[in-house]
């Protein structure tokens, strides 16, 4: 019978954490493989299917055959570390990806069903559906409130679809601002530049002008990034209240953000989707050890 | 198997530092098991007051182990295995800990029935307690080495830990009913055998906490909880 610290000497130490038992994950369905998700993950209806995704930017492959589903449903969560593709892969979702010189795609993304890469698919029309909130609040500085959250509209020519006159932009100003939940702090100042308010009234600013775009997908690319922790927290607040109304896709480098958001969390890593499933499983009990990996901090 | 450390070397530490703790409570559990056994079988009360003063250590490392957990979870907030690990350590700490409280009382039972004749044979106590012991010394074990058949061992073992209970509570009850005067020490001797079958009970809860941190899934309660799963309940 030893004493205590014998019994910690004579126990050789192994790991403290690794993935879940590999004996102990289930081999997807053969069907289910293509979308990378598993369906009795909790997943409905898609709202953006993507498959088969490659892209380049010149001669470097960036994505590598990506299949994945978002449903209409709640937030998908983005993470990976650095020059994983997560952005690239959120900016093919609403076409800006082909903006940049040397940018090119092989595969099939589809809105509501509808390939959004058709001929016959004007990208500015899709970015009205497929609305884009980023990094760095991007208000125009020297404009109004009111004309920061109309200038979508504007530029786009959809304010001639507004019907009822200035009271009715009026009553969509208003709409967009709580909607972002700004309206409280903006009120006696929509004349104000848009430039006066803090980092994190001009991100939620840029908020309410996607949203007054009517947009059924928000694209949001590291939206908390160049916040404060209060500010954060109210864009997150505010996520939580529009993933009733609108499908979110978010990509962030904070994976405690991801966790806290995101109803499902898809892993990135040099251009692939690693692992894509629910957040609460994904976070807790991954089931590729390179997800494990980079959730646990043991990356590079 | 090769392993990865984490990135941050202090996070490492502080993961290091709580398996640690765990390790040297379990050892001074372990060794309070024997030792409140052997006391009263030896009827050695100074044996049992020693084994009892070794309770202070087993609480202060379960105050330290929950100390740093909660600061690990503040500081770090532990995701996937690590999440698993940490809460598994939280409550580890208190099974080992209430293990620790049912050696004393079989202490203070080992002084009060020194002062009496023995009863009867301690065969079957020593049998349940070299039994517990071994889970317990399993379940650690598998928690170190991350052995899930092990940890599965112990489980199995708690089966034959009740069935030594059962036959020890009934013939210390026939002992009973034919001699009056045994009655008190019947008691105290029944008692002991419960704390040794509740040790058995925490020992298990180890092992399938163990499980849980290795295969990410509970095995606790299996088809008795319905659609428990406060994930499934969410949705997504």
């Amino acid at each position: 019978m030893g004493d205590a610290s014998d019994v910690v000497a004579r126990r050789a130490l192994g790991p403290i954490s690794s993935p879940v038992a590999a004996s102990e994950v289930e081999a997807p369905h053969p069907e289910r493989r293509a979308r990378n998700l598993d369906r009795d993950e909790g997943l409905s209806t898609a709202k953006l299917t993507v498959n088969a995704l490659t892209a380049w930017f010149d001669d470097q492959q960036v994505l590598t055959d990506i299949a994945m589903e978002i449903p209409a449903e709640g937030v998908t969560a983005v993470i990976g570390p650095s020059g994983c593709g997560k952005s690239t892969f959120i900016r093919i979702l609403n076409r800006m990806f082909e903006m940049k010189r040397g940018a090119r795609l092989e595969g099939r993304i589809t809105l509501d069903g509808e390939d959004i890469y058709a001929r016959d698919v004007d990208p500015v029309q899709l970015r009205r559906r497929v609305g884009m909130v980023f990094q760095r609040p991007n208000p125009f500085p020297a404009m109004s409130v009111r004309d920061n959250v109309l200038a979508g509209l504007r530029l786009t020519g959809k304010v001639r679809q507004v019907k009822g006159g200035d009271g009715a932009l009026e009553r969509l100003v208003r709409q967009s601002l709580e909607s972002a939940a700004l309206w409280d702090d903006v009120k006696s100042r929509l004349d104000a530049p848009g430039g006066q308010l803090s980092s994190g009234q001009q991100q939620r600013l840029c908020i309410a002008r996607a949203i007054a775009m009517e947009p059924e997908v928000l694209l949001m690319d590291e939206p908390c990034s160049a916040l404060d922790p209060m500010a954060t927290a109210r864009i997150e607040d505010l996520i939580h209240a529009l993933k009733a109304r609108y499908t979110i896709v978010i990509v962030t480098h904070n994976i405690q953000q991801a966790a806290r958001v995101s109803d499902r969390t898809a892993f990135f890593l040099q251009g692939e989707l690693v692992e894509y499933g629910p957040t609460d499983r994904l976070f807790t009990a991954p089931r590729d050890p390179r997800t494990e990996d980079y959730v646990t901090g043991k990356f590079g | 198997m090769a392993f990865k450390l984490h990135t941050d070397r202090s996070y490492e530490s502080d993961l290091q530092e709580v398996r640690n703790r765990i390790l040297l409570m379990a050892g001074h559990v372990e060794h309070m098991i024997a030792a409140s056994v052997r006391a009263l079988s030896e009827r050695d009360a100074d044996l049992a007051r020693d084994t009892i003063a070794i309770d202070a250590k087993v609480n202060q490392a379960e105050c330290e182990t929950d100390e740093l957990c909660l600061i690990i979870l503040a500081k770090r907030h532990p995701m996937a295995s690590d999440l698993r690990f940490v809460t598994l350590a939280l409550k580890m700490v208190t099974d080992l800990e209430r293990i620790g409280d049912l050696a004393v009382n079989i202490c203070e039972r080992a002084i009060d029935l020194s002062k009496v004749p023995p009863l009867r044979s301690y065969e079957d106590i020593h049998l349940m307690a070299d039994i517990v012991q071994s889970m317990v010394r399993d379940a650690i074990d598998a928690f170190v080495d991350r052995n899930v058949e092990r940890a599965e061992m112990v489980i199995e073992r708690d089966d034959e830990v009740d069935r030594l209970y059962d036959r020890v509570f009934g013939e210390i009850l026939e002992v009973m009913v034919q001699d009056r005067d045994a009655i008190q020490r019947g008691i105290h001797f029944q008692s002991v055998a419960k704390w040794l079958e509740r040790m058995a009970d925490h020992s298990t809860n180890v092992a399938e906490q163990v499980i849980f941190m290795i295969k990410g899934k509970d095995i606790r309660h299996p088809g008795k909880l319905g659609a428990h799963s406060f994930r499934g309940q969410r949705g997504s």
